[in-house]
């Protein structure tokens, strides 16, 4: 048996926070472990498939419905049906099967799958940002070792906040960013463009077929006075070339260098 | 005319939405981020396939859609447009006259790609 403090999470990492954007998940695990949040990884988890299927093809969510499945075997020795996700894509994807899949889908996918048990749709996925504001950004308020105050500007893009239904707050004018930025000893700063979508997968043709998008976002924050620019999803990162993610400005705020 | 009368009634059946609800605000291309890139703006797109056109399934338009839903919200009429982008991709997959592989680039640099982006393009750009 585990020892398992009163914030407790499973944890869905995805690939590319175990490849392009291991500084995405050691920031993050750095930040939890100074607030005492505990982030459990399941024991086997799949691709996400980066995208939510829209057609017809149920073969697509195969491998997010099975990381729920295995999320559901996990919850019953964590004793908790949270399941936290970082990166922006997996968020959304699945987000998007534990709420939007309808029930018959499931059961045709449950029906297929004869290797695992029946997934019953108990699992409730989160981003990471909503375990923080469940934590309480005026705790997190006390944690900070160094007041940085420079002018930030929070890009959310389009999977935290799109479709409406599973959005992490409002798809066209969020604040949670904003909110934890503040908290934190930042200054933010909201931009136009700030849920506009970078080009997501687009770059697979080159970098260039963003760069005119590109270059609008990051106008747009630089005309309200952003000094830098935060976003939880490594594809925005890539594809915007100036950002950070907002859990390494996080841990620079709680002295994350000082708690070894 | 016999097949290109399915079209309407194919990408209704794929993305169970219907596109006869348009009435030509625009304001899915107002709200596209990426129209610079395609040929057809999405409004353009949605006519064509009321009006089955096969021309949706030769516009590059449907594959430079990322799915981002920006239109999706907006639309008035409640039309999932990123849901009938979806539609006409796999449509003219499922009818072997895929744009993809004029879509995706040489990946030399693989290493330095994210997982991420791989994995969605090549969603995106397969059947």
């Amino acid at each position: 048996m585990i020892l398992l403090g009163k914030y407790r999470y499973m944890y869905y990492p995805g690939c590319t926070l175990k490849g392009w954007a291991k500084d995405l998940e050691t920031s993050t695990l750095k930040v939890c472990e100074i607030l005492g949040i505990d982030l459990i990884e399941l024991d086997r988890w799949y691709c996400c498939g980066g995208v939510f299927e829209l057609s017809d093809n149920l073969m697509r969510h195969l491998g997010a419905v099975r990381s729920l499945i295995k999320a559901e075997e996990k919850s019953k020795e964590i004793g908790t049906g949270d399941l936290v996700t970082i990166c922006s894509m997996c968020y959304n994807v699945l987000r998007r099967i534990s709420f939007q899949l309808k029930k018959e889908d499931i059961e045709k996918i449950n029906f297929f799958m004869d290797d695992e048990k029946d997934y019953s749709g108990k699992i409730r996925v989160k981003h990471f940002l909503e375990v923080l504001k469940e934590y309480g950004f005026n705790k997190i308020r006390n944690y900070v070792d160094e007041q940085i105050g420079i002018k930030v500007a929070p890009y959310y893009g389009c999977t935290l906040l799109r479709p409406e239904e599973i959005g992490i707050d409002d798809s066209q004018k969020p604040r949670i960013m904003e909110e934890l930025l503040e908290a934190i000893g930042m200054d933010p700063v909201s931009f136009p463009m700030q849920t506009v979508c970078c080009g997501s997968y687009n770059s697979a043709r080159g970098i260039k077929a963003v760069e005119t998008l590109r270059k609008k976002i990051l106008e747009s924050a630089k005309r309200e006075g952003a000094e830098l620019i935060v976003t939880s999803c490594p594809l925005c990162k890539y594809n915007l070339k100036e950002a950070m993610y907002f859990t390494e400005l996080m841990e620079m705020a709680l002295g994350g260098a000082r708690h070894g | 005319m016999n097949s290109v009368k399915e079209i309407a009634k194919e990408v209704k059946l794929i993305s169970g939405q219907n596109v006869f609800a348009c009435y030509q605000c625009g304001r899915c291309s107002s709200a596209c981020p990426m129209t610079e890139e395609m040929d057809l703006l999405p409004n353009q797109i949605i006519r064509l396939v009321q009006m089955s056109d096969d021309a949706v399934l030769s516009s590059v338009t449907p594959w430079i859609c990322a799915s981002c839903l920006d239109c999706t919200i907006r639309c008035p009429r409640g039309i999932d447009v990123a849901k009938v982008m979806e539609a006409i991709r796999q449509l003219s997959i499922r009818r072997g006259i895929e744009k993809r592989e004029e879509l995706v680039r040489n990946f030399k640099e693989m290493d330095e790609l994210p997982q991420i982006l791989l994995v969605s393009a090549f969603r995106k750009y397969t059947g």
